[in-house]
């Protein structure tokens, strides 16, 4: 267990070098939150200030603010390839030879970035929605379950990533997979548009995905929209992060035993 | 320096090999150049969710802003094709190949937009110009040679912009190592915010986008000219025809930050 903590630890570190990247997303996580926050404003103004299943004017913002937020965190943009590069050169039969396990190493590395990640690329979007556009702290008995839902959302996405990057085994291209997962995945998340303001029959089935778990989840316990209750909320994110951590295992299983390593 | 006929014979040759290529395997070109036709079309189904919750965004129709996702995007989607390779500026420099490029008989800026041909690209081009259509007719643009000027007009203008945002926000990379967020910020966020009409935002948004990044021009004012609707932000109606000047000035802007940016490049030794 203390390798794992240590390979955290490490990564935290690494990427904390990243400073000059971390700055210019900033800029951008800032620039689609103003964007965004303007456009769901206007929607409710064009209601006549009529919330949205259960979301006011605040509440929209808050979604979007908390979804640039996350969107580091929980990187849906793939901003380190290195399972996916390892897969494709080849060098993984190295990582396979290590008495380690190869999802549990990965999976440490990721806790650590997404630790970094809450510090600087989280905080500060939520500071400047919460101070200039009145998005909305959560309620203070609302925080640990917050916490929860964060880390549900990390592991979700983890395992989403994860399996994209296992199919480098039998696709020559994994980044492929991956340019297409993160185009599904910002809209299923509610990264594009809160999924709130989708037509119901949508909404019901894009929340029947995994993405919903990563920021809309996140978003509803955040504002206190969970849906039918806080503890489903949860349990249906704990259950996504379980089932997809499984798949990964049982595909990495799956790839060392049939399939022949290129690049060897 | 530069031999700016055979760079666009060289050009040609690129295109023309990069389209062999994939014809060898006509299934996965097929599959490839649908998926980002289907994915492109996500960002349609985010506008029009929209409108499941108002019949008017700000006084403008679903139909009317489907026009302006189409224009926004077409344009932007035309800049991609042919200057989206700017995005790998910053691996050159980092690692130490820009230097080689340097030493060519070309140009520089035409060595890195040709470094490789995204022929999937084409695939959201289509996306764009189907949306494009559904837009036009949504709005019941009469058809005429009128309608069409102005639709050529506002592509080449749309998309001169996009690029020359593009050129411009990259060249940060010779500052700053890593502009890639930069100029996302600018190119991808300057489609976001063309997509929706200029009344939705903040005035010092609007301002940005009419007099600083002229990004009204790529979509706001064309929208206008075809719909013949008059802009409720009092802008004078021939603001329509504009674009072609507003990119030509965005474009020299932008290469002169580029030459400034080539100029401040120093290798970084790799």
């Amino acid at each position: 267990m203390r390798v794992y903590v240590e390979v955290a630890r490490r990564a935290f570190r690494r990427f904390a070098t990243y400073r000059g990247a971390t700055v210019a997303a900033l800029l951008t996580n800032t620039v689609f939150g103003i964007l965004l926050t303007s456009v769901v404003a206007a929607v409710v103004r064009s209601r006549g200030g009529a919330p949205v299943d259960g979301l006011d004017r605040d509440g929209l913002v808050t979604q979007i603010w908390l979804g640039q937020g996350l969107i580091g965190v929980v990187n849906i943009f793939f901003r380190t390839p290195d399972l996916t590069e390892r897969i494709r050169t080849g060098d993984v039969v190295v990582d396979l030879y290590r008495p380690v396990d190869l999802q549990a190493w990965w999976g440490a590395v990721d806790a650590g970035r997404a630790a970094y990640e809450v510090l600087v690329r989280f905080i500060p979007p939520v500071a400047v929605g919460v101070l200039l556009f009145d998005a909305r702290l959560p309620a203070l008995v609302d925080v640990p379950a917050v916490v929860v839902a964060m880390v549900l959302a990390v592991t979700v996405s983890f395992g989403l990533r994860f399996l994209a990057s296992a199919s480098g085994f039998w696709v020559l291209d994994a980044r492929g997979v991956e340019r297409v997962l993160l185009t599904v995945w910002l809209f299923g998340s509610g990264m594009s548009i809160p999924l709130p303001l989708l037509p119901d029959g949508l909404e019901t089935a894009v929340r029947l995905l995994p993405f919903a778990a990563t920021i809309q989840g996140v978003s509803d316990v955040w504002t206190g929209t969970t849906s039918p209750s806080l503890p489903v909320a949860l349990a249906g994110q704990a259950a996504w992060a379980v089932a997809l951590l499984l798949a990964g295992r049982a595909t990495l299983a799956r790839a060392t035993r049939k399939v022949v390593v290129q690049g060897g | 320096m530069a031999d700016d006929a055979g760079s666009v014979r060289l050009y040609g040759r690129l295109v023309g090999a990069e389209v062999r290529s994939a014809m060898e395997y006509p299934g996965p070109f097929a599959a490839s150049l649908l998926t980002s036709f289907a994915i492109a079309a996500l960002e349609v189904v985010a506008v029009a969710a929209i409108f499941s919750n108002v019949d008017e965004l700000v006084g403008w129709s679903l139909g009317e802003v489907v026009l302006l996702t189409g224009l926004a995007q077409t344009g932007f989607h035309l800049a991609e094709v042919t200057v989206g390779q700017l995005d790998h500026l910053p691996d050159l420099v980092r690692s130490g190949r820009l230097d080689t490029y340097l030493l060519r008989p070309r140009r520089l800026l035409f060595q890195v937009v040709t470094q490789d041909v995204d022929l999937a690209a084409l695939g959201k081009l289509a996306q764009s110009v189907a949306v494009l259509v559904v837009g036009l007719a949504a709005t019941d643009v009469p058809f005429g040679p009128r309608s069409a000027a102005l639709l050529v007009v506002s592509l080449v203008g749309g998309a001169v912009i996009y690029a020359a945002v593009w050129i411009a926000t990259t060249a940060v990379t010779f500052w700053l190592i890593d502009s890639r967020e930069v100029s996302a910020a600018f190119t991808y966020g300057g489609r976001q915010m063309s997509m929706y009409p200029l009344g939705v935002y903040a005035p010092s948004v609007r301002t940005l986008a009419r007099y600083v990044v002229p990004l009204a021009f790529t979509a706001y004012y064309p929208a206008l000219g075809l719909i013949g609707r008059d802009d409720e932000l009092g802008a004078p109606a021939g603001l329509a025809w504009a674009g072609p000047g507003v990119a030509a000035v965005t474009m020299v802007v932008g290469l002169a930050i580029w030459g400034a940016g080539i100029r401040a490049y120093r290798s970084t030794g790799a």
